[in-house]
C-alpha cells in the first residue's frame, strides 16, 4: 500500500511539471506585442523596448520559462499581471474560496439528491418515475449551464424579483449560481448512477443472490449498491478536481468576483500571466485531487490494490 | 457484435455475409426508429441543418441588414423575434447562426474524432513503449480542466473560425482516443487479427480494415454525442469574446450580444437560448437512443 502511495506521488509530480511547461508554451504563442498593447500606439519604440525589456518578455522562450517554473515551484509565485498591480497569486488567494463555495455546495447537493435518484431509477426500471428521471435528466444535463443562467435571470430575478442576479454577498446571491451548476452536474449525477446500477443489477452475482432467496430490498443495496457505487465515486473524483475550472462562463454572467470572472477578464483584455497563473493553478489543482481520490480509493477498493501488485509482479516477472 | 466479427475472418466477404451486415443495420435502424424519442431529436436536428442550409430562402431578411429606425423592437408580425440593438432581424440572424454553429460542432467533433482515432489505434494497436508513452501525454493533457484547455488554444491562436475549430476538437482527441484504445486492447489478441497478421497484411491495413470495423463502434456513439458538447463549447467560447467574433451570428455570440440588454430587452436572449437548448437536446435524445439501438444487450 505505502508502495503504491509512494508510486503514485512519484508519477504526479513529472506531470505537474509537464502540464505547467505545456501551458506555458501553448499561451507563449499567443500573438501580439503586450508592450504595445498596455502602452498605446503612441509609445516611441525605445519606449516599448524598455517596456518590454521591464516585463521580461523579451528573454528568449527557455529563459522566461526556467524564471517562470523557478518562481512557481520554488517560491510559489504565479508571477505577476501584465495590466495590475496586483500579484495573481494574492489575487487567486482572495477569489478561490468564493469559487470553491458555490462549485463545491452545489456538487454536493448534486450527490446528496441525484445519486438517491438515480438509484430509485434502476431499481424501478421502465416505470414512470424512471421515465420521469431520463428525461428531465437529460434535458438538464445537456442544455448548457450558461442557458439556464440567463433564463434564471430573466424568471426569477427580472420578472419575480426573489433573487439578486449580479454579485455576491449575502445567501440570496449565491441561490442562483449554485442551482445553474446544481443543474449540469444533477443531471449526470443521477444518469450515471442509473446506468451503473442497472448494470449491477443484471449481473450473475445479484441474479444468483436474488436466487438464493434473500429479499429484493436487502439484495439491492447490501450487494448491489456499493459495486454500483464504484464508477460513481472514480467520476466524483474527476468533478470535484474540475470543479473550478467549471465556473467561469456563469461567473461572469452572474458577475461572481472569483477565479472565473479573473480569467475572464484577463482573456478579454489579453492579460497573458493572468490567463497562464490561473490554468496553471487550476492544473495543479486538479493533478492534486485526483491524487487524493486515487489513494483513498485504493484504501477503500481492495481490488486496486490486488492489481497494481499483480501488475508490478509481471513487470519483476519480464525483467528476470 | 457477433455478425460483425463474422465478416472479416476470411479474406473476401461472401455474399450471404455481406447480406447479414446489411441486416445488423437494418436492425438497428429498426430499433431506433421504434425509440420515439430518439426519432422525434433526430427529425429535430434534421429540420434545423435543413433550415441553415437554405438559410437565404427562409430568413425574411439579411443577417447583417442594419436598421436604426427599427431597433430593439418587441416581436411583431414583420419581426416575429423582434430586432437587436441595429436593428437587426433577429429571426434572420437565428436561422443565420444555425451555419455557423451546426458547422463548427459538426466540424470540430469530426476532426477530434478523427485524430482521436489515429492516436488511439497507434496505442492500442502497437502497444508497448508507444502505448506507455501516449497514455503518459494523455494522462497529462487531461489534467487541464477541459474548457480551460480549449481557451488556452483559443486565446494563442486568436479568435476566427478555423481557429476555433482547431481549438475546439483539440480537447475532444484524448478522450476518444483513449477509449478506442480500450476498446482495441479487446479485439487486439483475437484469432482474426492474427490471422490478418501472418497473412501480410501491412499494420495499417489490419488497422482498417479488422481491427476498427469491430472496436469503433462506441466511438462513433460517443461522437454522435459529442456534436451537442462541442455546439454548447463553441457558444461559450463565442460568448466569452473567443470563438467567432460579433458581427457575425454564431447563437454564443448572440447570447453575448444580448446579454447587456437583459434587463430591459430580454427578447434578444429568448430566441438564442432556446435554439441552443433544442440543437443540443435533440442530438442528446438522437444520440441516447443510438446508443441503445446499438447495443447488443438491448436485443429482443
Amino acid at each position: 500500500m505505502a508502495r503504491y502511495i509512494l508510486r503514485r506521488i512519484l508519477i504526479t509530480i513529472p506531470t505537474i511539471l509537464c502540464v505547467t511547461i505545456l501551458v506555458f508554451s501553448l499561451l507563449y504563442i499567443t500573438p501580439g506585442d503586450p508592450a504595445e498593447m498596455i502602452l498605446g500606439s503612441s509609445a516611441t519604440e525605445e519606449e516599448l523596448a524598455s517596456y518590454r525589456e521591464f516585463l521580461g518578455v523579451d528573454r528568449p522562450y527557455l529563459v522566461q520559462l526556467g524564471d517562470y517554473l523557478y518562481r512557481l515551484f520554488i517560491k510559489f509565485d504565479l508571477g505577476d499581471s501584465w495590466l495590475y498591480a496586483s500579484r495573481i497569486t494574492d489575487e487567486i488567494k482572495n477569489r478561490l474560496p468564493i469559487t470553491f463555495a458555490i462549485s463545491m455546495y452545489s456538487i454536493l447537493i448534486a450527490v446528496a439528491t441525484g445519486i438517491p435518484m438515480g438509484v430509485y431509477a434502476a431499481v424501478k426500471q421502465n416505470g414512470a418515475f424512471d421515465k420521469f428521471v431520463l428525461v428531465t435528466t437529460s434535458v438538464l444535463h445537456a442544455v448548457p449551464n450558461y442557458v439556464f443562467a440567463m433564463i434564471f435571470i430573466m424568471v426569477f430575478s427580472l420578472q419575480l424579483n426573489w433573487f439578486p442576479a449580479y454579485g455576491i454577498g449575502s445567501l440570496k446571491h449565491y441561490v442562483l449560481p449554485c442551482m445553474c451548476i446544481f443543474i449540469s452536474n444533477f443531471g449526470s449525477m443521477a444518469r450515471s448512477m442509473r446506468t451503473s446500477m442497472l448494470e449491477v443489477i443484471r449481473s450473475d452475482y445479484v441474479m444468483a443472490a436474488r436466487a438464493q432467496g434473500f429479499s429484493r430490498n436487502v439484495v439491492y443495496f447490501l450487494h448491489a449498491l456499493p459495486n454500483a457505487m464504484i464508477p460513481i465515486v472514480t467520476q466524483l473524483g474527476g468533478r470535484f478536481a474540475g470543479a473550478l475550472g467549471g465556473t467561469l462562463i456563469l461567473e461572469t454572467i452572474f458577475s461572481i468576483p472569483g477565479m472565473g470572472l479573473y480569467v475572464q477578464g484577463a482573456i478579454s483584455k489579453r492579460d497573458v500571466p493572468v490567463i497562464l497563473g490561473n490554468v496553471v493553478f487550476m492544473s495543479i489543482w486538479f493533478c492534486l485531487i485526483m491524487l487524493l481520490v486515487d489513494i483513498l480509493y485504493a484504501a477503500l477498493d481492495p481490488r486496486i490494490k490486488a492489481q497494481y501488485i499483480a501488475q508490478s509482479a509481471g513487470k519483476r516477472r519480464k525483467r528476470s | 457484435m457477433t455478425e460483425l466479427k463474422k465478416v472479416p475472418t476470411g479474406g473476401k466477404p461472401e455474399a450471404g455475409v455481406r447480406e447479414k451486415k446489411e441486416t445488423q443495420l437494418s436492425m438497428i435502424l429498426h430499433r431506433l426508429m421504434k425509440n420515439k424519442l430518439a426519432l422525434t431529436g433526430g427529425i429535430i436536428f434534421l429540420c434545423l441543418c435543413l433550415i441553415s442550409l437554405f438559410a437565404p430562402l427562409i430568413a425574411p431578411y439579411d443577417w447583417s441588414a442594419v436598421d436604426p429606425v427599427h431597433k430593439l423592437m418587441h416581436p411583431s408580425a414583420q419581426h416575429i423575434f423582434g430586432t437587436d440593438q441595429f436593428g437587426r432581424d433577429i429571426f434572420s440572424r437565428i436561422v443565420y447562426g444555425g451555419r455557423y454553429s451546426l458547422t463548427l460542432g459538426v466540424a470540430s467533433t469530426l476532426f477530434s474524432t478523427l485524430l482521436g482515432v489515429v492516436v488511439g489505434s497507434i496505442a492500442g494497436y502497437f502497444g508497448g513503449a508507444v502505448d506507455r508513452l501516449i497514455m503518459r501525454f494523455i494522462d497529462m493533457i487531461q489534467c487541464v480542466p477541459g474548457m480551460l484547455l480549449t481557451i488556452c488554444i483559443s486565446v494563442a491562436l486568436g479568435s476566427g473560425i478555423v481557429n476555433t475549430v482547431i481549438a475546439m476538437s483539440f480537447g475532444g482527441i484524448w478522450g476518444t482516443a483513449r477509449m478506442l484504445r480500450g476498446q482495441i486492447l479487446t479485439v487486439r489478441t483475437s484469432e482474426y487479427v492474427e490471422a490478418a497478421k501472418a497473412t501480410n497484411n501491412s499494420s495499417f491495413r489490419t488497422i482498417v480494415k479488422y481491427v476498427l470495423p469491430n472496436s469503433i463502434q462506441q466511438t462513433v456513439i460517443s461522437a454522435c454525442m459529442g456534436i451537442g458538447g462541442a455546439i454548447s463549447g463553441i457558444s461559450g467560447l463565442s460568448f466569452l469574446g473567443l470563438g467567432v467574433q460579433p458581427p457575425l451570428p454564431e447563437w454564443g455570440a448572440m447570447l453575448s450580444d444580448g446579454r447587456n440588454y437583459l434587463r430591459y430587452y430580454p427578447n434578444m436572449l429568448w430566441a438564442p437560448c432556446i435554439v441552443i437548448a433544442l440543437t443540443i437536446l435533440s442530438i442528446s435524445f438522437f444520440g441516447d437512443g443510438l446508443r441503445d439501438a446499438m447495443d447488443p444487450r438491448m436485443k429482443d
